[in-house]
């Protein structure tokens, strides 16, 4: 009965560093991914300054404890007054880390990631396009926009759900929001946000097929361009073309089907 | 030449008495299974009527069989092009509603039903569903003309007759019936089998019994849209379509199949046929008026040395060409012209013929009475006078041709003045022998005819031959392979440790 007993108890604790290494692994690949969706549309590690500092030789600059305080409540920190977020704050042109929800525990897996991409001299992300947009990059922007140029990952145009202004007629989607003024909202970041959407619905559809840097600062470009006018209009043509082209469609599909079989026996009382 | 046997049948419709034991035999046996209660792969109808399904017989509804298309056969149903298209939603099936909602009765609640004033019921529950149905209809709704203002006056051969005979055939007094049993034809260019895409249905080489092969039938269901005389089924439970199999378990150890052993009235003939596969194409693009004869040339003499050496050369076996010279339907479709296939004009050629019924047919009525025969010499009135016409006959056995059935009436009805000559001897001789002269008979065929019709065996019925299904087995497994074993134990092989 010991015996038995001993020998799984060895078993197991031989099971323990292969646990261990195999969580390891796990939350390293956990905590890229994070680091991609929440982090990465505004910070890169090694690759230079985005919208936010690049993040590389964090845990050199600052103390995790420092770090990881931040991270879950960066709004709480730069409004209290904290000497260092306040000079962040200024040195970053006054754009706020937003409240992202990150949990004390994830903010410390990203802050290993940081420090384990640091060590390695690995990097993740690409940095902004700092130079100003050209009159081609605002005609390419609208292009991609509309639809016009596809994106090279084969990602959908923006106008299959947004709207903005200056895209011709029929303005685009009503799925998601109108796009005219998101410069407003995002300022510089905009570049960072097409290309890393951190919306749920976006990821869904941009996480396999991501657009580019340089395609997101284009479309960035147009609708930076076009952010003082007035949102597009609610045409109801749109819409309207859909429903017809639905009844429409199913009425050619009965004409076309008019010969089908309809039932026997139910209608020999009616003849 | 290119000469198959093919097992056939004739089914006597003279004798039939619309008693139902074929249908419930083959039930028994085969279709009382989940899935398959609706089927009826043997079923008898009342014509006039609709049949089951519902007016089966009209193919601008169910688009079965084969038409002619630049001068070659093709599918009523779909060509080539078309069949892909459809094939995931085929707009051409017949629904349940067609057939029927089969049902039971919930006899549990006559047990544990609550004390009340009343007696308690079983009330009618869905096969498929489980819950409450209204019946509205059933497998042979319109029996013995039930429901004859609906179901008689919507028969499609009705359509070939004059609006007065249709009158006069409908109103009350005056309407006759006959039964129609029908089973799968096993025809010789059977739809079924040309319409499955995934080559399940097969006609099998050594006696012609078309099958369904369970294992690489995948649902289509092609299959019950092409036949035309809608004997494929689906089964909703398994999602394998299925048909009649002839028995063929029992035609392979010489019996013969349930519904025909056990027919009552002795109605049903089986035998051998010698076909010339080679004639079928030609055979079938022939016009509609010579459809009877081309398909009685496709059947070819057992008894031609020609035949049998080709015959021979196909693997056709002595004992199934012995079987073929006794066949009882070579007799009733080739030499004696009695037996037609039913609708020759859906083009599948049908291994099943029908002796027309006399009986209800040719006792005339005049002004709403059926009349006696008025003279002992004419026992029957004149065929233009019947109480079924010609016509109907026609479309239901002659493509619209009444020449074949009048051929086999006259026949049928001079074979039994004769006899009445000989064993009553109320009509004059003389005038029988004119009249089997007129009907292109001699009296040792009369005489033939009255046997095989009237004091028939088991074994003048059954000419079954030998299947020598030994033989083909040792074509796929060696029948050695298992000598010296135990003879029972393991269907796989036990694994050590497993």
């Amino acid at each position: 009965m010991l015996r038995h007993f001993e020998t799984r108890s060895v078993l197991k604790l031989m099971l323990l560093p292969t646990l261990l290494v195999a969580g390891s692994v796990c939350q390293a690949q956990d905590a890229e991914a994070q680091f991609r969706k929440t982090c990465m549309s505004c910070h890169t590690i090694g690759a230079g300054k985005k919208v936010g500092p690049d993040l590389k030789d964090l845990g050199k600059r600052r103390p995790h404890e420092w770090a990881t305080k931040f991270i879950t409540g960066p709004l709480a920190m730069i409004d209290g007054g904290d000497p260092t977020a306040t000079t962040l704050l200024r040195e970053n042109n006054g754009v706020k880390m937003p409240e992202l929800g990150v949990t004390v525990a994830e903010a410390q897996a990203l802050l290993k990631l940081i420090d384990d991409y640091s060590a390695q001299g690995k990097t993740l992300g690409t940095a902004a396009i700092s130079r100003p947009a050209t009159p081609e990059d605002i005609r390419r922007g609208r292009l991609y926009f509309t639809g016009d140029l596809r994106f090279k990952s084969g990602a959908p145009a923006c106008m299959s759900c947004h709207r903005a202004q200056g895209v011709g007629g029929w303005g685009g989607g009503w799925l998601g929001p109108d796009l005219t003024g998101a410069t407003a909202k995002y300022g510089a970041g905009l570049s960072g946000v097409i290309e890393n959407p951190s919306f749920p619905t976006m990821q869904g559809v941009f996480s396999k097929t991501p657009a580019s840097a340089e395609e997101a600062f284009q479309v960035a470009s147009y609708l930076k361009s076009v952010g003082s006018q007035p949102p597009a209009s609610r045409d109801v043509a749109f819409p309207v073309l859909g429903v017809v082209g639905l009844v429409g469609g199913m009425l050619l599909g009965g004409h076309l089907g008019r010969k089908r079989f309809k039932g026997v026996r139910k209608n020999l009382r009616s003849r | 030449m290119d000469i198959r046997s093919q097992i056939a049948m004739v089914f006597h419709l003279d004798k039939c008495i619309g008693c139902h034991t074929c249908s419930i035999a083959c039930k028994n046996v085969w279709t009382d299974r989940k899935g398959a209660d609706y089927m009826w792969w043997n079923n008898v109808e009342t014509k006039p009527g609709t049949g089951y399904p519902t007016k089966w017989e009209d193919q601008n509804e169910y688009k079965g069989g084969w038409i002619i298309k630049n001068g070659k056969l093709e599918l009523r149903l779909t060509s080539k092009g078309k069949f892909l298209q459809k094939i995931f939603y085929q707009p051409d099936l017949p629904t349940m509603d067609e057939y029927y909602e089969p049902w039971t009765y919930r006899y549990e609640d006559l047990f544990t039903a609550p004390e009340t004033d009343d007696q308690p019921t079983a009330i009618p529950i869905s096969k498929v569903t489980g819950e409450y149905i209204d019946i509205e209809a059933g497998p042979n709704w319109d029996d013995d003309l039930g429901g004859s203002a609906l179901y008689a006056r919507n028969d499609p051969n009705l359509e070939a007759m004059t609006e007065e005979q249709r009158l006069q055939l409908l109103s009350i007094e005056t309407l006759v019936m006959f039964y129609l049993p029908r089973i799968c034809n096993h025809c010789a260019n059977p739809a079924c089998v040309a319409a499955c895409p995934s080559g399940a249905i097969y006609k099998r080489g050594e006696d012609g019994i078309v099958l369904v092969n369970q294992n690489v039938c995948r649902g289509w269901r092609y299959c019950v849209s092409a036949c035309p005389y809608k004997k494929v089924f689906y089964n909703w439970s398994t999602g394998k379509s299925e048909k009649c199999l002839l028995c063929y378990p029992r035609v392979e150890t010489g019996q013969a199949p349930a519904c025909f052993h056990s027919c009552v009235g002795r109605i049903r003939y089986m035998g051998v046929l010698l076909y010339d596969a080679d004639k079928i194409q030609e055979a079938g693009v022939r016009p509609d008026e010579e459809l009877v004869t081309a398909h009685r040339e496709m059947l070819m003499d057992p008894f031609d040395p020609a035949v049998i050496e080709a015959a021979k050369k196909n693997g056709v076996t002595e004992q199934i060409i012995k079987a073929a010279q006794n066949s009882p339907v070579y007799k009733f479709v080739k030499e004696w012209g009695l037996a037609l296939a039913p609708h020759p004009e859906f083009r599948t050629f049908p291994s099943l013929f029908y002796v027309p019924a006399l009986g209800p047919v040719t006792y005339s009525v005049e002004n709403g009475v059926a009349l006696n025969p008025t003279s002992a010499d004419e026992i029957f009135a004149p065929l233009d006078q019947a109480r079924l016409p010609m016509s109907y006959l026609a479309s239901l056995f002659g493509a619209g041709q009444e020449a074949p059935v009048r051929y086999a009436m006259k026949k049928m009805m001079a074979i039994r003045t004769w006899k009445r000559a000989v064993t009553v001897g109320d009509v004059d001789m003389q005038v029988a022998l004119d009249g089997l002269r007129e009907a292109d008979c001699t009296t040792e065929q009369a005489e033939a005819i009255y046997r095989l019709t009237s004091l028939c065996n088991y074994e003048d019925r059954f000419v079954i031959p030998p299947s020598h299904r030994e033989q083909a087995v040792e074509v796929l497994t060696n029948p050695l392979e298992k000598k010296g074993a135990a003879g029972f134990g393991f269907r796989e092989q036990p694994v050590r440790g497993a």
